[in-house]
């Protein structure tokens, strides 16, 4: 097994240790991190599984010369802008239900909301 | 369950026994990989590259040129986040703003004032040459709005919100992505005439200068609207 | 390629330009419209000249975005179209200019989602697909409709970072992005490593898709928001996962575990759906009983199949959307139907509703008749026939049950505004059955329409409706458990729901 290989499994750890966290916690906000702990060790994993000790940077590649796959790191680029939005936009929406509810507990939040629901005429 | 001073719930037993298998599944995937190398896309990438001769970042020729549409909606993402801070820019402070004081440190507005023009440099300069070495223009516009984080704690976000006319710059913001629809389109169509005869290095420089700006503006948006917000520390 | 830069140029410029000249909101997405009418059209006329085409976008030879154009691809992006019409004349101008831009936004995205044929073109929109659902989705700013979004938020983030990884993999082995390229280069021999990274990128399009046991989060998503939000929502934007199955599915094959699947989201969905009492929750886990039958369909593997899928996808838009229009127009959508004699609703509602559930009981002629038969036709399996008359006797059941409360019960509101758009929608998705006619052909039309489907497609509902009878009484005051639906444990059961995949797909 290459290093790789070894480095991304790795990865896929972190990744599990993030998906433990957004179910066992019941803060939001302890969710919203653990997310985005599992977003950035996907882009990690994304990043290693092509890797290759001794590839150089795709800066101007000339032939003969082992460089790093260009296109792992092209596209990882585009999810950590989404990921980025999906963060801002997961804090605005806590914010708003923590000045809503004043609790960061999701099972309260919940049952709040189904309360409001239910009760609210249409 | 007991385990020794411990209660561990079924639920959780159950949790962690899943998540366990899920990433057993995936290291055994990867196991299942073997050493063997396919010829994968990326090759092909970089031996393209000097296609256009004056783009020498292959990995901004992916980005930048191959696949500009998916770029394009990586800016549509941006700016939707943009959009649904700005849709609840109306929500309340939980304090007053207004009477919130800066950080009260000679040393921290100083080294601001004195540090902020070099970040702005640095972003500019690797928006400016994003097509010949590592940067681009996403990273040279949130180094830039992160640069004016640092002024707004040391001098108070609503004078450097005031100075920066964020309203008025917001609508510079859809202007781009207009640039980038257009570029998706043609560079698509034409893209020896767009990205190497018609302007050169122009047509990029002007796409990554105006991703800069754009993203810029959105960065400062959000931390603007979070520094806005925030509760009492 | 020039029918999707048209199609999808002209939705974005129309949602920027609403935004920004909000007075001519109306107008701009109505020129959206047009392009996007006209990129279906040159689509269209693509197909029938050159057939199904899989190309590159752009002249950048092997290295450019690919698309595809096939029937799946032109029924969605006409579903797009269609769904635009029908929302945009129910809108009229009533919501802010902001509204108006995150529509022609997710109008523009699913638009492109059809004709994507690259994972990770397929990754971007669907992920812009769910930012600006979650912003649709909370745009009243309700408590509640912010939690919904929230939620989704979380668990869509969460499921493409799965699809992620599954692209990391399948990246690795097969060397491309496009899934015609990946195709070509496995040669029907895909590895352990590459369908373990399709489970992965399955597991992930399945969560947008609206699964059972991935999608959990759909229920509260589609009822809390808006009427116009949730019509989109359930008739186009949950199929743009579908979509990513259909495309996926070519490359591994997964036809009995789509089959096992689309099975349980069908009858589970349909349980949902019958013990709960708000409409628009109803409408809501139907919405996830019926894409049991698209799963049904891409799991039968033939051409055909996939075809019924796709018509099952455009006509489930159609009347879903008609079904939330209606139900939303008459502001009865978070009623308890159980105490509907308090209820009152203008003609063109309780039309509305009609239309839309003998749609979906799949009464002949009625566009569902068309698309059920062709599935039926290409299932070979017994069992997979017993699942989709349950799922039938299910969904007359509860369409039954929310048609007795809204349409005989609840008084008719003569007084009241009533909203004549209803009554067009309705009328289209009325005559839509000819659709079928066209794209099917008068030869195949004959053998869907004999006389043992006839018998069977109208014995279904009567049945439904004599066991609804012994069965009311102990079915109002009943309400659907929540605890499937928190956050907690949808979580919990889409990794459940990945661990059932991964069994299925090693034990057959």
């Amino acid at each position: 097994m290459s290093t790789g290989l070894l480095a991304s499994a790795i990865s896929v750890v972190i990744v599990c240790i993030g998906v433990l966290g957004l179910i066992l916690k019941r803060n939001l906000l302890m969710k919203l991190l653990s997310l985005n702990i599992v977003n950035t060790a996907t882009i990690l994993f994304f990043v290693l599984i092509v890797y290759n000790p001794g590839d150089r940077a795709p800066i101007d590649p000339t032939p003969g010369v082992q460089y790093a796959d260009p296109l792992p790191q092209a596209l990882v680029l585009t999810s950590i802008v989404i990921n980025f939005g999906v963060l801002a936009l997961s804090l605005l929406f806590t914010m708003v239900l923590v000045k809503r509810y004043h609790t960061l507990d999701l099972i309260k939040i919940e049952d709040f909301v189904r309360r409001e629901f239910e009760e609210e005429k249409s | 369950m007991e385990m020794g001073k411990y209660s561990v719930s079924m639920k959780t037993l159950y949790v962690v026994v899943i998540v366990v298998l899920f990433g057993a599944i995936t290291i055994g995937a990867l196991f299942m990989v073997g050493d063997s190398e396919v010829s994968r896309l990326g090759a092909v990438y970089l031996e393209r590259s000097q296609e256009i001769s004056n783009i020498s970042n292959a990995v901004f020729s992916v980005y930048g040129m191959y696949r500009f549409y998916d770029t394009l909606f990586e800016l549509l993402i941006f700016s939707t986040a943009v959009l649904g801070i700005t849709i609840f820019s109306d929500l309340e402070p939980s304090i007053d703003s207004g009477s919130r004081k800066p950080v009260e440190s000679h040393v921290v507005s100083a080294s601001a004032s004195f540090l902020y023009p070099i970040i702005a440099v640095f972003g500019i300069y690797l928006a400016f040459s994003a097509h010949l070495g590592p940067g681009g223009g996403f990273a040279g516009g949130v180094i830039g709005g992160t640069g004016i984080l640092l002024l707004a704690l040391a001098k108070g976000a609503e004078e450097t919100a005031r100075n920066f006319r964020e309203d008025s710059m917001k609508q510079l913001e859809y202007l781009v992505l207009f640039l980038a629809l257009s570029v998706a389109i043609l560079g698509a169509l034409y893209p020896i005439k767009v990205y190497r005869d018609a302007l050169g290095t122009g047509v990029i420089t002007l796409v990554n200068i105006s991703i800069a700006m754009k993203v810029f503006i959105g960065t400062w948006a959000i931390l603007h609207f979070f520094v806005k917000h925030r509760g009492e520390v | 390629m020039i029918a999707l830069f048209v199609g999808v140029s002209s939705y974005l410029s129309a949602g920027i330009l609403s935004l920004i000249f909000s007075r001519y909101r109306f107008w701009f997405s109505l020129v959206g419209w047009v392009g996007g009418l006209i990129g279906t059209s040159l689509g269209i006329s693509s197909y029938l000249g050159s057939g199904p085409l899989v190309g590159k976008l752009g002249r950048w030879g092997i290295l450019g975005i690919e698309i595809i154009i096939d029937q799946t691809t032109l029924l969605f992006a006409g579903l797009v179209v269609v769904l635009n019409l029908f929302t945009l004349i129910y809108l009229r101008g009533t919501k802010k200019g902001v509204f108006y831009c995150l529509y022609n936004f997710l109008l523009a995205t699913t638009f492109s989602i059809a004709f994507s044929h690259d994972l990770f073109n397929l990754y971007v929109t669907i992920e812009f697909m769910s930012l600006v659902s979650i912003l649709l989705i909370g745009y009243e700013r309700k408590a509640y409709q912010i939690y919904a979004g929230a939620k989704y938020l979380i668990m869509s983030s969460l499921a493409m970072s799965l699809y992620l990884i599954g692209l990391g993999l399948v990246y690795r082995v097969g060397g491309s992005l496009g899934i015609g390229e990946l195709a070509r280069t496995l040669d029907g021999g895909a590895g352990s490593c590459i369908s373990l990274g399709i489970c992965l990128m399955l597991t992930g399009l399945a969560v947008k898709g609206g699964v059972f046991l991935f999608s959990m989060w759909l229920p509260d998503a589609h009822s809390y928001s808006d009427t116009v939000v949730s019509a989109l929502l359930s008739g186009m934007a949950i199929k743009s996962g579908l979509i990513g199955i259909i495309r996926v599915s070519g490359l591994v094959d997964l036809g009995q575990l789509l089959l096992i699947l689309g099975a349980l989201t069908g009858i589970a969905g349909a349980i949902f759906a019958l013990m709960s009492n708000r409409p628009k929750k109803i409408l809501a886990h139907s919405t996830i009983s019926q894409v049991g039958y698209i799963l049904l369909g891409i799991g039968t593997g033939t051409s055909a199949g996939i075809l019924a899928a796709s018509l099952h996808l455009f006509f489930h838009g159609l009347f879903k959307a008609l079904l939330f229009l209606s139900v939303g127009s008459a502001e009865v959508g978070r009623d308890n139907i159980d105490r509907a004699r308090d209820l009152s609703l203008p003609w063109t509602s309780k039309v509305g509703l009609f239309i839309g559930s003998v749609s979906i009981m799949a009464i002949p002629p009625f566009n569902k008749y068309f698309s059920k038969t062709l599935l039926v036709e290409q299932v070979n399996q017994e069992w997979v026939w017993f699942a989709m008359l349950a799922i039938g006797l299910g969904t007359a059941l509860y369409t039954l049950r929310l048609d007795w409360a809204l349409i005989v019960e609840a008084r008719t509101d003569r007084t009241g505004k009533s909203d004549l758009s209803i009554v067009a929608v309705a009328l289209a998705v009325g005559l839509s059955s000819f659709l079928a006619w066209v794209i099917l052909g008068s030869a195949e039309m004959a053998q869907l329409l004999n006389f043992h489907h006839l018998i069977a497609y109208i014995a279904i509902p009567l049945v439904g409706g004599l066991a609804l009878l012994g069965m009311r009484k102990r079915l109002s005051g009943l309400s659907a458990p929540y605890f499937p639906f928190s956050l907690e444990n949808s979580l919990v059961s889409l990794f459940t729901g990945f661990l059932v995949i991964e069994l299925v797909l090693f034990a057959l």
